[in-house]
This record gives C-alpha cells, sequence and structure tokens, in this order.
C-alpha cells in the first residue's frame, strides 16, 4: 500500500444521490407492476365487486321506482365506498405499501441503491395510492354500467353530475386512506389491529359524533365533500336530504376546508412516514 | 445535498470498535476491522454474528457503538455511495412478483443509468451469472440456486468497487458454486474489495486466504490463514515429512531450537510441532541442504481454515 498521502476529493456527480423525484417515478411504476400481480389484488378486487350485487339487488327488486338512482348513488358513495371498501382496499395496499416490503426484507434492494428514503416511500406509497384508486375507480365504474344498461331514462345532468363528483370523492378518499395506512404500515410492526381500530373504530364512531368531534375523522371531510358537490338541494330526494342531515354536522364547513384538511392528512403521513424510514432499520 | 468527499487514502471498507446490541443480545461486540482490495472471508459459525456485521458495513443497520466507514464516508448518511457498493443479502427474499429480467432492469435503473446502459448492463449481469435462458421467467418460480445467481447477478450489475455477498453458495449445485467460486477470486483479482461470508469453511478455502474471524460477536482474528496460525501460541504447528531417512531427519528436527516435538506417525511420516511456523519454514530450506537431509514430501496439517478456525473458537 502506497504510504502517499493523496488528498480527499469531493464526492463526483457519480456519487452524489439519484433525485428523488427520479428515482420515486421508477420504485412507483415498478411497484405498481408488481402490486397488480400480487394474489391479493383477486381477493380485493372481488370484493370491490360488493356495490354491483347491490345495484342488480336494486334493479331486480325495485320496480316500481321507490329508491331513485340518485339516492341510491348517495347511499352507495356515502355509506358503502367512503366507509367500506374504500378503507379495506386502502388497508390491502397502504398496509403493505412499506410496511410489508420491510418485514419481508425486499426493502434491502432500494436501501442499496443511491436513493434517498424519502424517495423510496414516496415511490412505494404512489404505487398503493394508484392501485387503490384503480381498484375503486374500476368498481365505480362497473356500478355506474350497471345502473344505466336497459335504463338509460335516468341518465341527467343531475345524476352524471352526483357520479362524477362522487367518483372523484371516493378515489381522494382512497389517496388520503392509503397514505395514513402506508404510514401506521412503516411505523408499527403489527400494524393490522391498530390499523382496522382506526378504519371502522375511530372513523365510524368518531365520524357520527356530535358537534366538531366528527371534523377530526377522514371520513367527515370525505362526506362534507360529497355533499357540497351533490346537485342542488331542491332537485335531491326528500329522504337523501335526511341523511345527509343525519350525516353531517349542523353547519358543514366549506370544502376548501375539507380539502385542505385532506391535503394536510396526506402531507402529515408522508412526513411522518420518511422520517421513521429514515430511522428504520433491516433486522431481516 | 451530498457534501462529502472521497479519501483516496482511507481504507475501502473501515469500522472502528463497532457493536451493536439488541435489546440484552450483543450480536457484534466492539469490533474493529480494515478492509482493502482483494477477497476476505467473513467467518463464524450461525449466529455468531456475520449478517449483523455485514449490515453494519453496509449502513443497513445503525451500529450501537462505534462507526463505519466506506472511503472514509458513512454509507447510510452519504447514499450516492451505493454506486460503488454491491450487496447480495443472505435472505432469500426477492420480488418474486417480477421476471428475473425485470428486476435486473430496475435494479440497474436505480443506480442511476439510462436506458440503453440497463438493457446492457442487464444482459451483461444475466450472462455472468448464466441465467439467460430463465430471464423472463418469474423469480418466484426460480430454483433455491437461481434465486442466489439473481441476488449476485444485481449485486455486480454496476460494477461496483466494494461487494459484499452474505452466503452466496446457499443452496448452489456444485457447478454453479464452481463457477461463483471463481467469479469471486476475478473479483478480488480485479483489485475490487470483496467480502464473503460463509459459515461452510471449505468453500471460502476455496475463494481467499485472507479471513476475518467473529465469534460470539467477537472479532476473533485477521489476516492471512497462515499468519493466524502462526500467531496461534498455544497449539504449534503439525508438520509432516515423507523421507527415506526418517529416524535421521527425526534426529535432526529434534535438535533444532524451533522444534517442540517430534515424533514418527503410523504411516512413517516424521511429524514435527513447531511453535513458531513461519521462522520454521524458512530456516527448513538451510538444514535440508547443510545436512543433506533427503525429503520427500512435507505437509501442514493444521494450518488449513478449519484447524485455524477449531483452534480459535475451540471447535
Amino acid at each position: 500500500m502506497s504510504t502517499e498521502h493523496a488528498p480527499a476529493v469531493p464526492a463526483s456527480e457519480q456519487d452524489r444521490p439519484l433525485t428523488i423525484w427520479f428515482s420515486a417515478f421508477w420504485i412507483a411504476y415498478f411497484s405498481f407492476k408488481e402490486m397488480l400481480r400480487r394474489k391479493r389484488i383477486l381477493s380485493v378486487g372481488l370484493l370491490m365487486l360488493l356495490p354491483v350485487v347491490l345495484i342488480i339487488a336494486w334493479r331486480m327488486l325495485d320496480k316500481d321506482g321507490i329508491i331513485s338512482p340518485e339516492l341510491l348513488l348517495a347511499n352507495l358513495s356515502g355509506m358503502v365506498y367512503i366507509h367500506f371498501m374504500v378503507a379495506i382496499v386502502s388497508l390491502a395496499f397502504g398496509l403493505s405499501a412499506i410496511g410489508e416490503s420491510a418485514d419481508e426484507g425486499t426493502i434491502i434492494y432500494y436501501w442499496t441503491r443511491p436513493l434517498r428514503r424519502e424517495a423510496i416511500y414516496i415511490g412505494r406509497l404512489v404505487a398503493a395510492q394508484t392501485v387503490s384508486a384503480v381498484l375503486v375507480s374500476g368498481s365505480l365504474v362497473v356500478c355506474f354500467v350497471g345502473m344505466i344498461v336497459g335504463n338509460f331514462g335516468i341518465l341527467s345532468w343531475e345524476f352524471l353530475k352526483l357520479y362524477v363528483s362522487a367518483c372523484v370523492v371516493i378515489v381522494c378518499g382512497a389517496y388520503v386512506y392509503t397514505a395514513i395506512f402506508a404510514c401506521l404500515g412503516t411505523w408499527l410492526k403489527k400494524p393490522l389491529l391498530p390499523a382496522i381500530l382506526f378504519a371502522f373504530g375511530w372513523e365510524s364512531i368518531g365520524g357520527n359524533a356530535p358537534l366538531r368531534l366528527q371534523e377530526l375523522t377522514v371520513v367527515f371531510h370525505l362526506r362534507n365533500l360529497l355533499h357540497n358537490s351533490a346537485p342542488d338541494s331542491q332537485s335531491m330526494p326528500n329522504l337523501l336530504q335526511e341523511i345527509k342531515s343525519m350525516l353531517l354536522s349542523e353547519v358543514p364547513p366549506p370544502s376548501w376546508q375539507s380539502l385542505l384538511v385532506l391535503a394536510l392528512v396526506i402531507v402529515v403521513s408522508i412526513v411522518l412516514g420518511c422520517a421513521i424510514l429514515r430511522r428504520k432499520e433491516l433486522f431481516r | 445535498m451530498s457534501g462529502f468527499a472521497i479519501d483516496q487514502n482511507a481504507p475501502m471498507i473501515h469500522a472502528e470498535r463497532v457493536s451493536k446490541w439488541f435489546g440484552e443480545v450483543i450480536a457484534v461486540n466492539d469490533c474493529t476491522l480494515s478492509l482493502g482490495p482483494g477477497v476476505t472471508g467473513l467467518l463464524g459459525l450461525n449466529g455468531a454474528g456475520k449478517t449483523t456485521l455485514f449490515k453494519l458495513m453496509s449502513g443497513l443497520i445503525v451500529p450501537s457503538q462505534g462507526e463505519v466507514r466506506v472511503r472514509g464516508n458513512r454509507l447510510r448518511r452519504d447514499v450516492g455511495l451505493f454506486r460503488r457498493v454491491g450487496f447480495c443479502p443472505e435472505s432469500d427474499a426477492l420480488f418474486d412478483w417480477l421476471t428475473g429480467r425485470e428486476f435486473l432492469s430496475l435494479m440497474i435503473r436505480l443506480m442511476g443509468h439510462d436506458a440503453a446502459e440497463v438493457t446492457r448492463r442487464t444482459e451483461s449481469a444475466l450472462d455472468l451469472v448464466h441465467l439467460n435462458d430463465a430471464a423472463d421467467k418469474r423469480i418466484g418460480a426460480y430454483s433455491k440456486g437461481m434465486r442466489q445467481k439473481i441476488k449476485m447477478a444485481q449485486a455486480l450489475a454496476h460494477d461496483p468497487e466494494i461487494i459484499f455477498l452474505d452466503e452466496p453458495l446457499n443452496g448452489m449445485d456444485p457447478v454453479s458454486r464452481r463457477e461463483i467460486v471463481s467469479l469471486v477470486k476475478r473479483l478480488g483479482g480485479e483489485g475490487r474489495c470483496v467480502v464473503v461470508s460463509s459459515h461452510i469453511l471449505p468453500e471460502i478455502e476455496t475463494m481467499t486466504r485472507s479471513i476475518a474471524l467473529i465469534h460470539h460477536g467477537k472479532l476473533m482474528a485477521e489476516g492471512d490463514i497462515t499468519e493466524i496460525r502462526d500467531a496461534i501460541e498455544d497449539r504449534p504447528t503439525i508438520v509432516a515429512f515423507t523421507s527415506p531417512e526418517p529416524r535421521r531427519l527425526a534426529s535432526f528436527l529434534a535438535a533444532q531450537e524451533l522444534v517442540v516435538g517430534v515424533e514418527m506417525d503410523e504411516f512413517g511420516r516424521v511429524v514435527v510441532r513447531t511453535d513458531h511456523a513461519v521462522s520454521f519454514y524458512r530456516e527448513l530450506p538451510g538444514w535440508l541442504l547443510t545436512e543433506t537431509l533427503p525429503v520427500d514430501e512435507f505437509r501442514t496439517l493444521d494450518d488449513n481454515l478449519q484447524a485455524v478456525f477449531d483452534y480459535l473458537v475451540g471447535g
């Protein structure tokens, strides 16, 4: 070995980590493909067909038109999708986005690349959110088709507006819940039970709690968005009005406020998740 | 922003008084180790702390005490340095849903290469480990040996100068083992720092004479096997001579200061024990020439890896 002293040289371009957006993009791209090939996509996909069964039942049983298409859609969105379907799909893909990868040890292949951990987190999260959104959207499209085939008379401007706004809010819900569950999955070793308690305990109880307590839940803000974007009250069926007033607080906040809260939840989840991942060690 | 500098004089890998404990279990205990070019075998029984030391060296876990530097920098902080590092984990976890080619493409892409380079390197890495035929099969359908190979391929595809191979021969058939052993030797010969861990001593012995031996989390010895063997003072080195005049040879050797014992074994060989093997070997040719002692063959019976290992860990 030479004893001559060579000075330390500044790190070259070659020794710098990849940019966050470049690496997050590639991680998201491959993770999306990977998640689509997981076995659970089938079971969750099948579960996403549950609302279609309700649509079929409605078509078969409600011959007299007691339940209007708008009312059915509002109930499906508010009760079935936002309360149940979105939570399930986000649980399935959010919890596993980082946590499962760290548990099974595949995250080692990301950690031994010149990548910042933030990029890994964002890439995996975006992939999980996209998969969740695709599944939920697919389910909504099938529902829509199920409602209108052979029943084109229901296609009104109000109905379409309600459908589109419901789709946007539900997909938005998938993004928010997946971000929360990804953070939980990164943080906890066994995150399933806390995640279920959050999704079906806190969100259900808190979301229907009196006064402003319900504003601390994600579900409240999703329902608020749905309510604010719904067709004009005058054209809504009475029963739907009843449901809305039952589910929402007395004076619902404006949409922008709910949007801001949901965006904040995503940002906080990402910041926390990245911080947890930065400190995480690999024991497997 | 990455404000670090590459110290050309710094050892490729340097661990300074590194310890790692998990609760009350000490996995690695006060290890100081410097590694440069060539192949170094990291040896130890199962659970000795090899994998933990590997993970410490590659920044996957943080030392509870001490620090590890790669080219003078901390890998965990200066992640850009991972372009210089290849890591083949012991864990069998892989992206089972991707094909071998997709997996390698992703791994190379994440080193920052463009599409053309990704394709070129993917093909060349597949060639290197002879996995071309299975490249488009899902990794989940790979045999254990093929999984080892794809792990090796991702560790080498970006041409790293520091390579960690944790139990790389696990599950490989004899032909693949031979291929990987010669590949490892070639990489070491090219001046790369290759650290290979194994608990199967003959595997390591076929790759290198340079070892670091870890036992119960402590680094017991580091260096060339012969030098380590020579440094074990309480266990004289045993050398067996085959000679047409064994009695004359035995009586001459018995009179030498460097020799602590001479006996004849059941094969008629003269078995000599010496405390100073290196000096003994230096003097031996002179003795044989000046005394015209005929020797057909001599062989050291216990400077192999197994003997060194047994002496040090009390096996």
